[in-house]
């Protein structure tokens, strides 16, 4: 006797093109699973995860572009000559310190400039899951700098827990500190 | 005058780290070392201030009096004995507000250090712990007229990539 149950639980009905018991939607998924698994463990089809990026470069790589993005920010509102000039010129610094300093601790054969964009993240997503290209920006205010240079701070936070390595924890650490900085220093300056 | 970091700038720096990354239980220690340290300076500079200094002083108190206390339930999780206060710390030279605010971050800086250290312990909660008050340390900082260096809790000789546009950003005391 056939029995048809539409929707997502568990259910079987006879398939009038094989004559045989069909597969549900969980089996289906399942027998997917269990194939690209196989795929994947015999060395061709689909790859799962990027398992040739450990983590703390998936990190780090995530932390060089959301840093490239900064600066990129930092480099629009200083070009535009708006909001205050002197401290946007001595934070764009700080950003480019960081940035020599992450790119610094990437494996050299990624350490150039678009390494970090091919597989890397910023704050608006989880590591390596953002769109890593720095689009052309819009002078941001000083406001808009203030809330991204929070956000980062934040990530760095986050980042400073995640990463196996402790030199590389107590550098994001560092950096998320300077940025707290910033933070606060472009707060006073809007007040 | 101020007050003696827990470690040396160099040791409390992340350079001077092992592969593993410090001990807990002694860099928990240590932060707890430089927040008795802030407890005592606070409540001296606080007592000799006055209008906002004044009240700056007694929320930082707050604040290390509570970074104190979470740094000591840590170390008592950990099965190990908290490190006592000290019957005395290095104090300011004199009480002109300048020198109670310099002395103040003095007191930050030590933090920033201690908390720059403990950010390199294996376990990712006091990492994040680590990174709070390293940030906080910096904002109390700035509170009091410092400077913002690129690499805050490193020791000025041990930044990641030390260059003359920090030095020149108004960055230490």
């Amino acid at each position: 006797m056939a029995e048809s149950v539409e929707g997502d639980g568990p259910s079987r009905r006879a398939d009038p093109r094989s004559g045989g018991i069909a597969v549900t939607r969980r089996t289906a998924l399942l027998g997917a699973l269990a194939a690209a698994a196989a795929a994947s463990a015999s060395g061709c089809g689909v790859r799962w995860y990027p398992s040739e990026v450990g983590q703390d470069e998936r990190i780090l790589r995530g932390a060089v572009t959301a840093k490239e993005r900064l600066v990129a920010r930092y480099r629009a509102a200083v070009e535009a000559g708006e909001g205050p000039a002197g401290l946007l010129e001595s934070f764009l610094s700080h950003h480019e310190e960081h940035l020599a300093a992450l790119r610094d601790r990437l494996p050299e054969d990624a350490a150039d400039g678009e390494a970090g964009q091919d597989r890397g993240s910023a704050e608006s997503g989880e590591n390596g899951a953002a769109s890593p290209e720095p689009v052309p920006e819009e002078p941001p205010s000083t406001a808009d700098l203030q809330a991204a240079e929070e956000a980062s701070a934040v990530a760095r936070a986050r980042e400073c827990a995640q990463v196996l390595e402790p030199a590389l924890a107590q550098l994001l650490a560092s950096v998320g500190a300077c940025e707290i900085g910033h933070a606060h220093l472009l707060a006073e300056e809007a007040t | 005058m101020t007050a003696t970091p827990p470690r040396s700038p160099a040791e409390a720096s992340p350079s001077a780290s092992s592969d593993e990354g410090p001990d807990e239980v002694s860099a928990l220690q240590d932060a707890l070392r430089a927040a008795h340290a802030a407890v005592y300076g606070y409540t001296y500079i606080g007592a000799r201030s006055k209008g906002d200094d004044r009240d700056r002083a007694g929320r930082f108190m707050d604040a290390h009096r509570a970074q104190r206390d979470g740094l000591r339930e840590e170390l008592v999780a950990r099965k190990a004995r908290p490190a006592p206060t000290e019957a005395a710390y290095p104090l300011p030279e004199s009480d002109d507000p300048d020198e109670l605010r310099r002395h103040a971050r003095s007191l930050e800086e030590t933090a920033a250090q201690s908390a720059l250290q403990l950010a390199g312990v294996p376990t990712g909660p006091l990492r994040e712990l680590a990174a709070g008050a390293l940030q906080a340390a910096v904002a109390r900082s700035l509170e009091w007229g410092g400077g913002l260096p690129a690499f805050p809790g490193y020791a000025k000789d041990a930044a990641p990539s030390p260059s003359p546009a920090a030095e020149g950003d108004g960055s230490g005391d």
